[in-house]
């Protein structure tokens, strides 16, 4: 089964896939990237790789493969 | 399993604020592109506004429209280089306040180009004033501080109501709000390119879009505002459907 | 070469379908129109596309988008019309296009007459929207020559990848008269490698936005400026009228010059002394015209159908005020040969002052 992968440089800390991932895998972190902004991590274990994270981020983030 | 992978058209990092919905039209549109197999023949039409920021970052020819232009723009292109894929990526406030007249004609003479026009209710390149076309009555901004008040700037219209009524090749809208949604509004963009392959004529696609910079809101809100108001306002769906043969 | 009788207006039209032109966007006006009916009934016949647009601004932005795809593109306006065409040439100017517009001008602010004019000047050679845009303009005086020119700014627009425009006026674009027509040739849209929307063309895209963000602003800065001054240096054109022995040089082009030439010969029939620059490009103004006055020489005459001495600012600038510049100035009236003439007796009398720049 696929799970997400997170190229957490990209992000822009907007929380949008925090939501809206029906597992709660995603979990927002306190810690920032390179430009800044506040990451997330992707939980493996929860990840079930249906593609909503991909889907509703704007900063094409996630990879589900 | 499907897989999600970013297009290959996308060539750099999405230039919009955090949160905005620019970054996935842009996406939703290269998408389509490439499920079509039309990457090597597109040319992309941009406002001077924030859309801009796709003009260097996808992987086709491109030109920058002058504010409010962009249908117009489409046109001398489309019509020189009927082969040509052919799409505008606008605001609001290009296609329905400054360039209303270009859009409306450009739908009259149902120039076959696809027209994707961002909805977010407000003048986001400048800094966030009053959209005239599409704030919703009582929505704050910088140049209606205490809300949108009809007396003065009259009331928001509906404008693919008023596309509607031409008699144009598609016209839809989508929103942004969640993964459903957002699969609709791509089914839609898909559907007025395959109407440009066909030559079928003139396609709109509205797209309900946050902008939480402007909008002084987090991202999250943003989305829950335009589930909750904006698309009572601006239903959702398809609003025409020419059709036609294969 | 065999000629037709023609309107000035058709001939312009002609000459573009001829030179190749195949897009064309308007909005009618007076008294241009006749350039946008004439292409309307012939552009499909040459498998080209004619647009009747909402308005001059949509009409401008047709021809950008046509222009950036390789297409050879002109418009054409008066007056009001003029003006709101030039958004479209600031853009076209800052996206580094090629394209002819046609600008017919009126007399008259605002609305102002239908009749002839020449008060669009400093619109034409300073205008191109806000900003340092420069375009050459082409002021045809004949029917014959409204057809050359108009043939020879395609090539120019392209030689520069700039903005040509053709100023003609009510008289010149409405008059009849012969006219050679020149040959007709096609226009390749994929001959250019800036062109967008040609897919045998490899990687990278191309992008069409200003200058500045494509090359930089240093590069792009360099370039226009290096760009304007070869256009500077190497399109000044003028025609001379017996100035070598002439006490005062009458200045004019369009359809004052046709007058001035008039003027210039009845006048020396009566012993007075008159010459003839006629500038054929406005801008680029032929300074180089006014480089060795002829000895003797009492003053230069700007003859325009104008309020204020448009074009005698430039002739001043020319000059660099080395001689004294009076100003004819007829507004809505054609000159006529006896006015130019007796105004000129008055300068000699010293009843007229030089003019003034306001």
């Amino acid at each position: 089964m696929g799970k997400a992968k997170a190229n957490v440089e990209l992000c822009k800390g907007c929380r949008l896939c925090v939501g809206n991932c029906p597992r709660k895998a995603i979990i927002p972190l306190d810690t920032v990237n390179k430009k800044g902004y506040e990451i997330i991590r992707v939980d493996e274990a929860l990840c079930i790789g249906c593609g909503i994270c991909y889907k509703v981020c704007p900063d094409y983030v996630f990879t589900v493969e | 399993m499907p897989s999600y992978k970013k297009p290959e058209s996308i060539l750099q990092p999405a230039g919009y604020c955090g949160g905005c919905g620019h970054g996935i039209i842009q996406r939703l549109i290269a998408e389509c592109l490439e499920e079509l197999g039309v990457t090597n023949n597109v040319v992309n039409v941009v406002d001077i506004a924030c859309a801009y920021w796709s003009l260097d970052a996808l992987n086709f020819d491109a030109i920058a429209g002058p504010h409010g232009r962009c249908a117009s723009v489409a046109t001398g292109v489309k019509k020189v280089r009927p082969d040509s894929t052919v799409y505008v990526h606008a605001g609001d406030g290009c296609s329905y306040v400054i360039g209303l007249a270009e859009t409306c004609y450009t739908a009259i003479r149902d120039v076959p180009i696809t027209m994707v026009v961002v909805n977010n209710g407000i003048f986001g390149m400048t800094g966030g004033q009053m959209n005239l076309a599409t704030t919703l009555i009582g929505d704050k901004t910088l140049s209606s501080r205490s809300g949108r008040k009809r007396e003065t700037s009259g009331h928001p219209v509906d404008m693919l109501k008023a596309l509607s009524s031409f008699d144009i090749a598609f016209a839809a809208r989508g929103a942004l709000y969640d993964a459903k949604h957002i699969e609709q509004t791509k089914q839609y963009i898909k559907k007025g390119f395959e109407n440009q392959l066909a030559s079928r004529g003139f396609s709109i696609i509205e797209v309900l879009s946050p902008c939480p910079t402007n909008w002084k809101m987090t991202p999250e809100a943003a989305m829950e505002k335009i589930k909750t108001e904006n698309e009572a306002v601006f239903p959702v769906g398809v609003y025409t459907d020419r059709g036609g043969a294969e | 070469m065999d000629y037709v009788l023609m309107k000035g207006n058709e001939a312009i039209a002609e000459a573009a379908l001829r030179a190749g032109c195949r897009f064309y966007a308007g909005y009618p006006i007076t008294p241009q129109s006749e350039i946008l009916e004439y292409m309307s009934a012939n552009m499909e016949k040459h498998g080209g596309v004619f647009i009747q647009g909402e308005n001059e601004i949509a009409s401008m932005s047709m021809l950008w988008g046509a222009a950036a795809a390789g297409a050879r593109c002109m418009s054409s306006s008066s007056g009001p019309g003029f003006d709101l065409k030039q958004e479209g040439i600031s853009y076209l100017s800052s996206y580094n296009l090629p394209a002819v517009i046609v600008c017919a001008m009126r007399y008259g602010t605002g609305d102002g007459e239908i009749t002839a004019g020449q008060d669009s000047y400093w619109e034409a050679v300073r205008g191109g929207g806000h900003g340092d845009s420069r375009q050459i303009v082409l002021a045809p005086a004949s029917v014959d020559e409204c057809a050359a020119l108009t043939y020879e700014a395609f090539d120019l627009a392209e030689k520069y990848r700039n903005v040509v425009l053709i100023l003609t006026d009510g008289a010149i674009s409405q008059m009849i008269e012969k006219c050679h027509l020149p040959q007709a040739r096609e226009h390749d849209i994929n001959q250019f490698d800036w062109t967008i929307g040609n897919h045998k063309k490899d990687d990278p895209k191309n992008k069409v936005t200003n200058l500045d963000r494509t090359i930089g602003y240093e590069a792009a800065e360099r370039y226009l400026r290096n760009k304007f001054k070869t256009m500077h240096d190497q399109e000044q054109r003028w025609e001379e009228f017996m100035t070598d022995d002439a006490e005062l040089i009458l200045v004019a082009y369009g359809i004052s010059s046709r007058v001035c030439k008039s003027a210039v010969r009845q006048a020396r029939s009566e012993g007075l002394r008159l010459g003839l620059i006629r500038p054929i490009s406005v801008w680029p103004y032929p300074e180089k015209a006014f480089a060795h006055a002829p000895e003797g020489l009492k003053g230069y005459v700007s003859v325009e159908m104008s309020l204020s001495a448009q074009m005698g600012q430039d002739i001043l600038l020319a000059t660099r005020f080395r001689k004294p510049v009076y100003a004819c100035l007829t507004t809505l009236n054609l000159p006529t040969a006896e006015g130019i003439i007796d105004y000129c007796r008055g300068i000699i009398a010293g009843a007229h002052q030089p003019m003034e720049v306001l």
